[in-house]
């Protein structure tokens, strides 16, 4: 609790993620009306919108996920944080809860400010758009799978660059091939947000098996950083 | 002079070494492995190469372009923010290195380090596209038709062409590094900016000048376009070096380093 408390205080203190909002406002500001300009369907401008947003959405998310994982490691200040802790595995357990938290915000802001956009430019148009419920779902099972993937890989390099590295590689490696067969991309991390609603109205079978995979990869991901991370030394 | 090669020398040797250099060989084999695969299951026109092994590692090239960025401003980050933050450039600079010396030291250890990243991504390039199709009769690569020593020929020139852009591209990530802290936070910056300068060369007018087109383009269009228009997009590429180096090395001049 005390670990949330303080990585939930280093995101509203620190001046880098209100730039990271800022940065998702201006960037969805730009690419809705981009699509605006260049949709032919025009009720299905907030579609589009997200569709152009979603592979920058995943940079930001890589990002920082990376980020907020890695500071202890940049700045050397295990020593001070692990003695306050009552037990190891409540860091990276913050560190995932809030990381996936934040990453559903910059979506939130994506959303809110898409429709703002548009609602100013277009009133009165009937617009379609994804079911939030469900967008929203796909957000957090996918966020937490990728926030523990890059848990256990910080915990096993110790460096931020191979974190970065790797998460940023990850995700541009999906979205070059996410295009090529539809029911396969559909259950990758990037497409989950937009692919979850048709899994479950397509099968139910089908998306229950999914959504349990990723639950069991996040957990054995989340208990193989654990595992690794209580036998560190890190009183550098 | 023996200083700046000392710095470079033991900076390239350093990178030899490091994890990340193995990350990115993965994740370059994985891109190169799957776009094998989906050639094979789903046919030439789901992927840019055309099924000879012997053009597969130049038709690659373009298809890594947001990769090849990130990596290069994480390298950028590794061999000044990462020193910064740790405190280690004092040791280089309180010796007889001037900051003129150790700037271009890292000036030229990103130049080889584009070169370097290039031949790793050409080398994967031969022996993925070898294994998936063999080395085929024939060398395609746009307009360019040829076989044999000719199109390795090519694919030298090409990578070289590409490497050179990204070089340049390393320099603007040098010059914006001395304004930010962290290597994760260059590297996200670097990353987007190629995703947004594909909607900036869409402009015919500014395209040229952009150097999100050198990045996609200037391996290409060294064989597709006129001599005099690869002759300019070279003077512009000249011209940001000349232009971010210098400023970069004036910002590096004053900045405070004896943390």
């Amino acid at each position: 609790m005390q670990q949330l408390k303080h990585d939930v205080f280093y995101i509203i203190y620190n001046r880098k993620y209100r730039l990271l909002i800022l940065l998702t406002i201006l960037l969805t500001a730009g690419l809705t009306i981009y699509t605006a300009v260049n949709v032919k369907i025009e009720e299905d401008i907030l579609i589009h919108s997200f569709e152009n947003f979603r592979q920058f959405f995943w940079l930001l998310c890589a990002y920082l996920i990376a980020d907020l994982l890695s500071t202890d490691y940049h700045s050397q200040t295990f020593k001070n944080i692990i003695p306050k802790s009552s037990n190891r595995s409540d860091y990276y357990l913050s560190k995932i809860m809030t990381a996936t938290i934040l990453g559903v915000f910059i979506l939130l802001t994506h959303v809110i400010t898409s429709w703002i956009v548009i609602g100013s430019a277009a009133a009165g148009m009937e617009l379609n758009y994804f079911n939030i419920f469900y967008l929203f779902l796909g957000a957090f099972l996918s966020l937490f799978l990728f926030s523990a993937l890059l848990s256990f890989v910080i915990t096993l390099s110790g460096k931020e660059t191979v974190t970065i590295g790797t998460g940023l590689g990850l995700v541009l490696l999906q979205i070059l091939v996410e295009g090529f067969d539809p029911a396969i991309s559909a259950h990758f991390p990037t497409m989950y947000v937009v692919s979850l609603d048709d899994l479950i109205s397509e099968s139910l079978l089908t998306a229950f098996i999914s959504i349990g995979s990723y639950v069991i990869f996040t957990l054995l991901l989340f208990i193989g950083t654990i595992k690794i991370f209580r036998k560190q030394d890190l009183f550098i | 002079m023996k200083n700046i090669w000392t710095l470079t020398s033991f900076e390239f040797k350093r990178t030899l070494t490091s994890k990340m250099l193995l990350v990115y060989t993965l994740i370059f084999t994985a891109m190169y492995v799957l776009t094998g695969i989906l050639f094979h299951v789903y046919g030439a026109d789901s992927t840019v190469v055309a099924g000879y092994g012997q053009s597969f590692p130049v038709e690659m090239l373009q298809s890594s372009l947001t990769f090849t960025a990130v990596f290069i401003a994480i390298y950028v980050g590794e061999v000044l923010i990462q020193e910064r933050n740790n405190g280690t450039i004092k040791f280089v600079l309180l010796r007889s290195v001037s900051r003129f010396q150790y700037y271009l030291s890292r000036i030229l250890s990103i130049l080889l380090f584009s070169l370097l990243l290039t031949s790793i991504m050409l080398f994967i390039g031969y022996v993925v596209g070898i294994s998936f199709f063999g080395w085929g009769d024939t060398f395609v690569f746009y307009s360019v038709v040829t076989s044999g020593w000719h199109g390795v020929g090519v694919t030298l020139l090409a990578g070289l062409a590409f490497g050179f852009a990204y070089f340049i591209f390393g320099l603007i990530a040098l010059l914006l590094s001395q304004f930010i802290q962290r290597i994760s936070t260059l590297a996200m910056l670097m990353g987007i900016s190629t995703l947004v300068g594909q909607y900036i060369i869409i402009y015919d007018q500014v395209k040229q000048y952009a150097i999100y087109e050198h990045l996609l383009f200037f391996h290409i269009n060294l064989f597709e376009k006129s001599f005099s228009y690869s002759v300019t997009s070279f003077g512009v590429l000249i011209a940001y070096l000349l232009v971010i180096g210098t400023a970069g090395y004036y910002l590096f001049k004053k900045q405070d380093l004896y943390v």
